[in-house]
C-alpha cells in the first residue's frame, strides 16, 4: 500500500496487465511520442503522461503511437482484440468518438451478438472526458450516455484512485469492449492503492458514505463533490449516503434502489448534458420502483442544455458545484 | 483535588484508528460506574462499538458531544467522587486540554509500528506495539482475517507486553502465495518470524486456523512458547461450518458476503459495508483466492475438520486457555470440553466465533491470566 495518485494508478494498472499477459497492447497519438523522429523517445507518454515510462518496459511493438486518426485507432484495437490480443487503446479526448463512433456503435459493440456468441472482443478504450480545464467546448463533454445507450459496450467510470487501478485490470481482463472514462480533474488526486494487480467487478456501485436523511448519487468527478457535501450536513447534524455508480453498464440497480430507499431524499449528481442522461435515467429507475419510499421529489443537479461555455466564469456556473448540491440538498431536507 | 480525578479518553482501536466519534452515552452523569460496564458506542471510521469503562468511578463530566469527531486520547470524560467542586473539574478539563497533543503522523510513531520482513519467498506484515518490556505476545488471526483483528487487544495488552501481530501469508498486507497453507508449514514461518526478531519466548495468541498454528508451533517448537491463548481453536473435534469458508472465498458481491460475514458474530449489527467492503477489497487482490483455496483444503476434508490436535493440545507442557463464544455458528463451543484438566476453558454467552472482538476485554483478562 502506498499513497498513488489517479493517474500513477492508471499507469500502474497499465504496467502490471503488460506484464502479466504479453497479449495486452496499448495504441493512441503519442501514448509514447516520438515515433518517426530523431528526437526524444517516450516524450509524451500520453497528452498528460498518464502512459509515461510503459515504452521503455515493453518497446514499440507493444507501445505503439498512431497517426491523428481516431477511426485508424478504434479499427486497429477492435480488429486485433478479434484476432486474440487485449489492446488498450487511447482516444485522448472522449469528443473525438464523433469521428470513429460507428467502429463502436456498429462493429465493435456488436461482433459478440452477430456471429453468435463466438466472436470476443477484449478492448478497452481509455479517454479523457469532462469539464472545468477551460478546455472549450469541443474538449470538455462528458458524453458517458451515449456509450450508457449501446448495448454490447461497458461503460466505467472510476472516481478515485483505488477504483482507477482495479477498474482498469477489469476492463483488460474482460472480454466485452469497455470505454474507460477518466475525468480530467481527476488526474491528481490521490489515495492509499495497494501495489498488487486487483479487480473490482463491474456493476457493483460503493457507498462512500453512510447516512440517514438524504443520498447523493454520483459518478466519476461528482461522487468527489457529493463526499464533501456529505460532509458538510454531517456537521450540520444531518448525515448522507453517498453512492458512486462506478460503472454505467452494467448498472448496479440494486444498490441504486437500496441507497434511494434507505433515506427516501436523492439527489442525483450528473456533469453530462441533462436530457437523456444518466441521472434521468437513475431517476425512472427510482420512481418505478421504490416511489412509496421517496419522501420528496428527486433533484437532479447537472448543467443546463447547452455546449460547455470556454469562459472560465460561465463553464463555472454551468459545471455542477458543491453549492449546487448543497442547495438542491436544503430545498428536500 | 484534581489527583482523585480520572481522565477518560477516546481509546485507540487499531493501528489506524486517528479519530472516533461517540455515537451514545450508556452511562449519565452522576452514575457510579464500574470498571467493565459498557459506558459508550464509539463510532470510528471501521467500526462501531461499545467501549467499556477502564475504572471504576463515578461519571461526573461528559466531555465530549455524541457525533462529534475527536482525535484519539481526547478526554471524553472525567470521573470522581461526589464531593468535587465544578471549579476543580473545569481546572482538571482545560489542564488537560492544555496538554494534549494530537498524535501526528509526521513524527512517524505511527508508520514505524507496521513493518515487513522477508522469509525465504514470502514477505511478512506486522505491527508492534510496545516496547521494552519483559514478557511478548505474537498475535495470529484467523482464516481470511488479517492483524487488525485483534485491533481491540493489541493496544491495551501493549501496556504490560511487547505486542506483535502478524498477518498469515495470503492474508493482509502479506504476499499472497500461499501454495502449502498446512499448520506444520505455518508453524515453521511463525517459528522463523520470531527468530528474525529476535524473540525468543513468546505468548501465542491465535484464533480459530491460527488458534491451530498456534498448537502445532507449540508442538513443534517447545522451547519458543511459554503459554497459549486459544480463541475457537480448530483441530478439537470434528464439526466445523465448512460452508463459511466456501462461500467465503467464493462471494464476489458486498450482497453475498455480507451473510457470509454476519456468521461470525453473535450481534450481526456490528457488520457495516465499510467492513463488507474491506473484505472484498482484499479478497479481490491478484492470489488471494488460490492461498485461500489452498489453506482451506487444510482445514476441511469432506466437510469435516482435517486436523486432530487434541493430543497435542492435552500433552503440552505450558499453559493453556482457551476462550469460546456459546454462540458460535462456525465451530461449535463445546470442543472445549473433556479436555485436559489443567487447561482453562472460558465459554463467553452471547458470543460468536470472534470472542476477541465482542468480548475484548474479557479475552484480554484471559490472555494475561495464561501464565
Amino acid at each position: 500500500m502506498s499513497i498513488k495518485s489517479y493517474k500513477d494508478a492508471i499507469n500502474e494498472a497499465l504496467l502490471q496487465e503488460m506484464k502479466k499477459d504479453e497479449n495486452v497492447v496499448i495504441m493512441g497519438e503519442d501514448v509514447a511520442g516520438g515515433a518517426g523522429t530523431n528526437g526524444e523517445q517516450d516524450a509524451w507518454g500520453g497528452v498528460l503522461g498518464v502512459t509515461k515510462g510503459l515504452l521503455g518496459h515493453y518497446g514499440r511493438e507493444r507501445v505503439i503511437d498512431t497517426p491523428i486518426t481516431e477511426t485508424a485507432i478504434l479499427g486497429m484495437a477492435s480488429g486485433a482484440a478479434l484476432t486474440g490480443l487485449r489492446p488498450v487503446a487511447e482516444l485522448m479526448f472522449v469528443d473525438f468518438m464523433g469521428v470513429c463512433f460507428d467502429q463502436i456503435l456498429n462493429q465493435t459493440a456488436k461482433f459478440r451478438y452477430m456471429f453468435g456468441g463466438k466472436a470476443v472482443t477484449p478492448v478497452t478504450i481509455r479517454t479523457m472526458y469532462g469539464g472545468g480545464l477551460r478546455a472549450a467546448s469541443q474538449h470538455s463533454q462528458c458524453l458517458y450516455p451515449m456509450f450508457t445507450h449501446v448495448p454490447g459496450i461497458k461503460v466505467v467510470v472510476p472516481s478515485c484512485a483505488y477504483d482507477a487501478k482495479g477498474l482498469l485490470i477489469q476492463s483488460i481482463r474482460d472480454d466485452d469492449p469497455v470505454i474507460y472514462m477518466e475525468h480530467k480533474n481527476l488526474y491528481d488526486v490521490t489515495q492509499e492503492v495497494p501495489d498488487e494487480s486487483y479487480t473490482i467487478p463491474f456493476g457493483e456501485a460503493n457507498f462512500t458514505r453512510e447516512g440517514k436523511d438524504i443520498t447523493f448519487i454520483g459518478m466519476g468527478q461528482t461522487v468527489g463533490i457529493c463526499n464533501k457535501v456529505a460532509d458538510k450536513l454531517k456537521s450540520e447534524g444531518k448525515s448522507a449516503t453517498v453512492l458512486d455508480l462506478r460503472t454505467l453498464s452494467p448498472l448496479d440497480e440494486d444498490s441504486v434502489l437500496e441507497a434511494a430507499e434507505e433515506t427516501g431524499r436523492v439527489v442525483i449528481v450528473d456533469e453530462s448534458y441533462p436530457r437523456c442522461n444518466i441521472a434521468t435515467d437513475l431517476s425512472a429507475l427510482i420512481c418505478q420502483e421504490s416511489f412509496s419510499s421517496l419522501k420528496a421529489p428527486i433533484k437532479m443537479v447537472t448543467p443546463p442544455h447547452t455546449p460547455v461555455p470556454f469562459s472560465p466564469p460561465l463553464e463555472d456556473l454551468y459545471l455542477p458545484s458543491e453549492e449546487k448540491v448543497y442547495n438542491a440538498a436544503k430545498e428536500i431536507l | 483535588m484534581s489527583e482523585s480525578l480520572i481522565a477518560i479518553t477516546m481509546p485507540k482501536w487499531g493501528l489506524a484508528m486517528k479519530e472516533g466519534a461517540i455515537l451514545q452515552w450508556l452511562k449519565n452523569e452522576g452514575d457510579e460506574v464500574k470498571k467493565g460496564e459498557i459506558l459508550v458506542e464509539i463510532e470510528t471510521d471501521k467500526v462501531v462499538n461499545e467501549m467499556e469503562s477502564p475504572e471504576d468511578g463515578r461519571l461526573l463530566k461528559k466531555c465530549v458531544e455524541t457525533d462529534i469527531r475527536v482525535p484519539v486520547g481526547s478526554l471524553i470524560a472525567v470521573y470522581g467522587n461526589e464531593n468535587i467542586s465544578d471549579e476543580d473539574i473545569e481546572k482538571f478539563i482545560s489542564e488537560f486540554k492544555e496538554n494534549f497533543v494530537v498524535e501526528d503522523d509526521e513524527s512517524g510513531s505511527e508508520k514505524d509500528k507496521y513493518e515487513k520482513i522477508t522469509l525465504g519467498e514470502i514477505e511478512i506484515n506486522f505491527s508492534k506495539i510496545g516496547e521494552e518490556k519483559e514478557k511478548n505476545i505474537l498475535f495470529i488471526h484467523g482464516f481470511g482475517g488479517d492483524l487488525n483483528n485483534w485491533m481491540f487487544n493489541q493496544e491495551d495488552l501493549s501496556k504490560d507486553y511487547n505486542t506483535f501481530a502478524i498477518d498469515l501469508p495470503g492474508h493482509g498486507q502479506s504476499s499472497k502465495n500461499v501454495t502449502d497453507g498446512s499448520l506444520k508449514n505455518m508453524a515453521k514461518i511463525v517459528n522463523d518470524f520470531c527468530a528474525q526478531n529476535n524473540i525468543t519466548k513468546v505468548k501465542l495468541v491465535g484464533h480459530s486456523y491460527g488458534a491451530g498454528i498456534a498448537i502445532q508451533t507449540a508442538s513443534d517448537f517447545k522451547d519458543l512458547i511459554e503459554s497459549l491463548t486459544l480463541i475457537s481453536p480448530i483441530g478439537l473435534g470434528n464439526e466445523i461450518d465448512s460452508s463459511y469458508l466456501e462461500n467465503f472465498i467464493t462471494a464476489e458481491s458486498r450482497r453475498d458476503l455480507k451473510p457470509v460475514l454476519e456468521k461470525l458474530y453473535n450481534n450481526s449489527d456490528i457488520i457495516t459495508r465499510d467492513m463488507v467492503n474491506e473484505v472484498l477489497n482484499y479478497k479481490r487482490i491478484d492470489g488471494v483466492e488460490s492461498s485461500l483455496k489452498n489453506m482451506k483444503d487444510e482445514i476441511v476434508k469432506s466437510d469435516l475438520q482435517n486436523n486432530d490436535l487434541k493430543d497435542i493440545l492435552n500433552l503440552l507442557d505450558i499453559p493453556v486457555s482457551i476462550v469460546w463464544g456459546k454462540d458460535d455458528n462456525i465451530i461449535p463451543s463445546n470442543h472445549s470440553e473433556k479436555l485436559n484438566e489443567k487447561i482453562l476453558v472460558e465459554v463467553i454467552e452471547s458470543c460468536g466465533h470472534m470472542a476477541h472482538t465482542e468480548h475484548a476485554s474479557k479475552v484480554n483478562e484471559v490472555i494475561k491470566k495464561t501464565n
